[in-house]
């Protein structure tokens, strides 16, 4: 993993000046290399220049991008491609983390939304360069993602999840094996490592997931699951695929804390 | 020896984890500056068919869309969503700033989810100082 961290810039914090807006304090020093670019940036100097020309490591200046996007039309096409090109996997990532059930194409018009309106944010003169750029520009691409999502499901709220899981996870080896590893502080790795889990599985299994999720706390019937997928994505699948998705998608999860040293592996049917 | 009924009830706790994964937080929540640096360094997954359709965009996939658009309509959803009027930013910069309009949840029931989610995850409270808690990677 590349230094994505410019440490010769202290907090991040500083006066910038681009040429055409003086003494503005942009709060957000994050050098950033993208994951996912098709085309890499550096800095140099103050400008914001194309690597395949300098050679130099592939950075983003979210200061940089910021100020861009209080410019004129020119800068702000040009930070707009920059966030285009640099962030473009990360916001797709962000999206995915909470719309499961959305299509890869539906994904990709989201982040169009997300785009346009950074985009028309700018041309209004609506951006504010005062907040730091990549907790915005995340948060707009989750409550884009999430606004899709609930076209599509109905879900109950936060906190009725969290009581739910909580029961669920009472008097359970699972749940044994959770306690562990909230005293090791190391739940929100763990989270991260079902959410990536569950996103790589093949698609009939990730649809199944995401039904199992969004109807909890119910617990679906395979025919409820069936049905649900059925009219999600209008495929008909058969309750034993159903059955065997589900069975795959459990032994999954139940794997990630087996792997992290959490829970010991146990082999058994799917009894229903 | 796992009786079925203590089968069951695993698989219901997974179920719940899973269900942890993707609901334990309120998702109307603004990112913050220390979770948007630790999505940068390590970007959430996506799935086989979300990396083709990143692939299959183009390296100015957002400037050619803006461009068609000024130009002749060729991007018409593009197009026609610049026409329309737009409050995600400012419900975004709402949601940093806290509070955000329409919102259901109130600060109390905020919180409230917060030290759930929090007692969920181990994290100590809010200001807390945590020590050890440095996890290896692996």
């Amino acid at each position: 993993m590349p230094d994505l961290i410019d440490h010769s810039r202290g907090t991040g914090r500083g006066t910038k000046d681009s040429g055409f807006f003086l003494g503005f304090v942009v709060d957000c020093g994050v050098f950033l290399a993208p994951r996912r670019c098709c085309c890499e940036y550096s800095t140099v100097g103050g400008a914001v220049t194309d690597a395949s020309e300098t050679n130099k490591a592939a950075r983003l200046d979210a200061d940089e991008v910021g100020i861009l996007l209080i410019g004129n039309r020119e800068e702000q096409d040009r930070g707009i491609d920059l966030i285009d090109r640099h962030l473009r996997g990360v916001i797709f990532g962000v999206m995915r983390g909470v719309a499961l059930s959305l299509r890869a194409d539906e994904l990709r018009d989201g982040y169009q939304d997300v785009m346009l309106a950074i985009t028309q944010a700018a041309r209004e003169k609506r951006y504010d360069a005062n907040q730091p750029l990549l907790p915005f520009l995340f948060t707009l691409a989750r409550r884009k993602a999430i606004d899709l999502v609930r076209k599509k499901t109905r879900k109950v709220g936060v906190e009725q999840v969290l009581d739910a899981i909580t029961g669920a996870l009472a008097d359970t080896k699972v749940g044994e094996a959770w306690r562990i590893v909230a005293a090791k502080h190391d739940g929100q790795r763990m989270l991260d490592r079902f959410r990536n889990a569950v996103v790589r599985m093949p698609e009939r299994q990730r649809l199944v997931a995401s039904v199992m999720i969004d109807g909890f706390p119910d617990e679906l019937s395979l025919q409820e699951i069936q049905e649900e997928l059925h009219r999600r994505t209008g495929e008909q699948l058969t309750v034993v695929a159903v059955r065997s998705a589900r069975r795959e998608v459990r032994r999954k999860i139940a794997e990630q804390l087996v792997r992290a040293g959490y829970m010991e592996r146990e082999n058994h049917d799917d009894t229903e | 020896m796992t009786t079925p009924s203590e089968h069951a009830d695993n698989e219901r706790a997974l179920d719940a984890l899973m269900a942890a994964a993707f609901r334990a937080e309120d998702p109307d929540r603004p990112v913050s500056e220390e979770e948007a640096g630790r999505l940068v360094e390590n970007p959430p997954a996506l799935s086989p068919e979300d990396e083709e359709v990143l692939a299959s965009m183009s390296p100015d996939y957002v400037q050619s869309l803006l461009r068609s658009a000024r130009a002749d309509g060729v991007a018409p959803r593009f197009e026609e969503r610049q026409a329309a009027p737009d409050a995600s930013i400012r419900d975004a910069y709402a949601a940093m700033n806290r509070g955000r309009e329409g919102d259901e949840l109130d600060d109390e029931a905020r919180r409230e989810i917060e030290k759930k989610r929090r007692e969920l995850l181990g994290e100590p409270e809010a200001g807390a100082q945590s020590q050890g808690d440095e996890q290896d990677g692996s």
